[in-house]
């Protein structure tokens, strides 16, 4: 096709050529026969291709009118609107994702950080080196630095954590044997604060104690999912009995102190501290003793605290009622043991002044009604006679009686001969206070009220609240009120076997208490591993730092204080005698 | 007229192709232009990070508490300190107040606990001792009963002792 035009194209120029020279006149210029032909035929297809560029190139402007009208529009959404060719600059992603507390209050997060190393066989001048890298990084020592730089080897580290301006500098000193490099550090910056929750991490990054632990899979893994992990902690809750703690524990010189605080409608920890406690920004200096976390993984035998089960069933199975009474006027003997009361009131009881005088011999009465197989039933059933569950590694199987004797039933109805874990009793008086619903304890932050067990009536539970309110308004805890913001709990002051024996001086101290006692939200437990002194007892000891916590806290958690209302205890206190106080 | 249009063409033709330059320039520096942005918006990003680190420890509760025992006289708040009702804050006179203004209604809270003041407590440092840090609070709204607030610091722990007339805690 192409190859005919141009031969038509050809032969029509040279008869023009011919024409022009031969100077005919134009208006008889003038074909004929074939010439004439080929001349109609090449117009006819010069017609037919420019009709071609002009439907090509107005097709052309068509396009280019209704591109250019289109940029004109606004689009509706911006973020539609987006540039097909963008420069994307890939997002540092951090190997591992971020903790943050229930308000989004980091816990934990990865930095970059530079670690400066040297090959010290291509070090001209080891002594002038090391003075220029000393001065800008004071916290090596010169003598070190001079070793390390004459040494013989290729390579060695220097320091593995230079600020970004140090690195910097250092940089700026351009010498080929140092070298930077660039890592993550994982970085608390609450420093101690909620230390047994987080845990810690190795050089590698790798959980190796709490959350950090137990959430390695899920904090490590690239799939974007999620930025962070929300915990159900509190940071300030955390700081406020965390700083309670510790003011009673120097106090008292206690080996250790442990807290919780835990929302009892939906079983999420607010606050979770042990102490001694570390840094977990140096987890791998910390000692056995501080990475210990005496609220999830020490066993205590954690005394009276555990008669509110103990009364929970013996009411639950209607084997008591609150004008019951029972004899305490001297001590019990059982299989050769024999049981003493802390606070011995040398009389007949009734069943609100065996919970709030905190009696043994009385709960030992209540226990023989109910019998060693409902109160091992009723145990089970709360979940203490099972590993306890919690979003960390370290949680504690409780150690039983390996024979549920005579002797056994007595000593556990009032806390001893049975080792828990703080964090099982926690769990366990949730479910006594919040109108009998036991529920899972987590550390993960939740919304709504997750499914729960009815394991006692609500009428049971209301029954065991007023007991515990009593206990704070009449009884051995009257330390712990802080009022305006109506606690109840129970006192529990537990001897420690000290060489086989029970031991007088070394006790285990602790206090239960919710609040507000007319509609529980919160139920706080503190425990101090062996205080010293004279004073040392539960009553005297755990409550006032529960009253301090519930003081401080009760403002951040939205609880208001409110006048005291004493009149839905009026029938139980007229059952107390007030000689016992 | 022919000569016109081949000039007009040509001259189109060059505006289009000095156009299709220009263009082609424009683009260049806008992308060049966006890959700068976008790398800005990562280093700030970047540093963003960081700097919440950093808010994190200077915010953190026992850093704040430091801070407070070495600048201000707070202690935590006693029951009676807390308002539950919008009503109850008083307003100045003359304003227009949410609820009744003879405070008829007023919900006041009576708790038998005493407490070291009422609000406006000024605050003064008064001397600083050895490794604590002593600051004398009192009252300004005293009317006759002056509340004398002590509050050691010692490590990073909060005592309060309080000596008033009639003071009901430790």
């Amino acid at each position: 096709m192409t190859d005919r035009l141009y031969s038509v194209s050809d032969d029509f120029i040279t008869m023009s050529q011919r024409g022009a020279g031969s100077q005919p006149p134009v208006d008889h210029f003038d074909l004929e026969g074939v010439q004439k032909t080929a001349l109609t035929t090449a117009r006819a297809r010069l017609g037919f291709l420019m009709a071609g560029f002009v439907v090509l190139y107005g097709v052309f402007a068509v396009r280019l009118f209704s591109l250019g009208m289109e940029a004109g529009v606004v689009p509706e959404k911006p973020e539609n609107f987006v540039a097909k060719h963008t420069p994307i600059i890939a997002e540092k992603k951090f190997a591992r994702k971020d903790i943050l507390d229930r308000n989004g209050e980091i816990l934990a997060t990865t930095l970059e950080v530079s670690s400066l190393s040297v090959n010290p066989k291509k070090v001209d001048d080891p002594d002038r080196l090391a003075e220029r890298i000393v001065a800008i990084v004071p916290d090596l020592g010169l003598a070190t630095v001079r070793r390390i730089l004459s040494k013989n080897t290729h390579y060695a580290r220097l320091h593995s954590k230079l600020t970004p301006s140090q690195a910097y500098r250092v940089n700026a000193l351009g010498d080929p044997a140092l070298k930077l490099e660039r890592r993550e550090q994982r970085i608390y910056p609450q420093g101690k604060l909620a230390s047994h929750v987080l845990g810690f991490v190795n050089v590698d990054g790798q959980g190796l104690a709490g959350v950090e632990h137990f959430m390695n899979d899920r904090l490590s893994a690239g799939d974007g999912q999620e930025d962070a992990i929300h915990l159900s902690i509190d940071m300030n809750v955390q700081h406020a009995l965390t700083n309670e703690l510790n003011e009673a524990k120097n106090a008292f010189d206690a080996i250790g102190a442990a807290g919780m605080i835990m929302d009892v409608n939906t079983g999420e920890l607010l606050a979770l501290a042990s102490l001694p406690d570390y840094d977990p920004n140096m987890g791998r200096q910390a000692t056995a003793e501080q990475k210990r976390n005496r609220a999830t993984k020490s066993l205590y035998e954690l005394g009276s605290t555990m008669k509110t089960f103990t009364f929970a069933a013996a009411f639950e199975e209607g084997l008591v009622q609150m004008a019951d009474r029972f004899d305490a006027t001297k001590p019990l003997r059982i299989d050769g043991f024999t049981i003493h009361d802390d606070h011995p009131q040398k009389r007949v009881l009734t069943v609100p002044e065996v919970f709030i005088y905190s009696s043994n011999i009385g709960t030992t009465h209540i226990a023989d009604l109910l019998g060693s197989e409902r109160q091992q039933a009723f145990l089970k059933k709360l979940g203490l006679m099972d590993r306890a569950s919690l979003e960390l590694t370290e949680v504690a199987s409780p150690l039983l009686p390996r024979r549920w004797s005579d002797a056994a039933r007595a000593t556990v109805s009032y806390g001893h001969g049975i080792s828990l874990s703080p964090l099982h009793l926690v769990g366990g008086i949730s479910a006594m206070v919040n109108g009998g619903m036991l529920r899972k304890p987590t550390l993960m932050k939740i919304s709504g009220r997750p499914a729960g067990e009815q394991v006692i009536s609500r009428h049971t539970s209301s029954q065991i609240r007023k007991l515990l309110r009593m206990t704070v308004t009449e009884g051995t805890g009257r330390k712990a009120n802080a009022k305006g913001y109506r606690v109840a709990g129970k006192t529990g002051t537990a001897r420690k076997v000290v060489k086989g024996q029970y031991s007088r001086k070394h006790t285990v101290s602790s206090f239960v208490a919710t609040f507000p006692v007319d509609d529980p939200k919160y139920v706080v437990f503190v425990l101090l591993d062996e205080p010293k002194g004279y004073l040392n007892s539960g009553g005297m000891a755990a409550a006032p730092v529960v009253q301090h916590v519930v003081r401080r806290t009760a403002p951040m958690l939205g609880i208001a204080p409110k006048e005291e209302d004493s009149s839905p205890y009026q029938k139980l206190s007229y059952l107390i005698s007030k000689e016992g106080r | 007229m022919r000569k016109i249009i081949t000039l007009l063409s040509f001259a189109a033709v060059l505006w289009a192709g000095l156009a299709v330059v220009y263009i082609r320039f424009e683009v260049n520096s806008l992308s060049d232009e966006l890959a700068d942005m976008a790398a800005a918006i990562e280093a700030d990003k970047r540093s963003i990070h960081v700097l919440k680190a950093e808010l994190a420890y200077l915010t953190s509760p026992s850093h704040l508490q430091e801070m407070s025992l070495q600048y201000l006289a707070l202690m935590p708040p006693q029951a009676d300190q807390v308002l539950t009702r919008i009503e109850d804050i008083p307003f100045k006179s003359g304003q227009q107040t949410h609820g009744d203004k003879s405070g008829k209604n007023r919900q006041a809270i009576h708790l038998q606990e005493k407490r070291p003041s009422a609000a406006g407590r000024r605050v003064r440092q008064s001397r600083q001792t050895e490794g604590s840090v002593v600051h004398t609070a009192f009252t300004a709204a005293a009317k006759g009963e002056v509340q004398q607030v002590t509050i050691i610091s010692s490590g990073n722990s909060l005592v309060h002792r309080t000596s008033a007339k009639g003071m009901g805690h430790d």
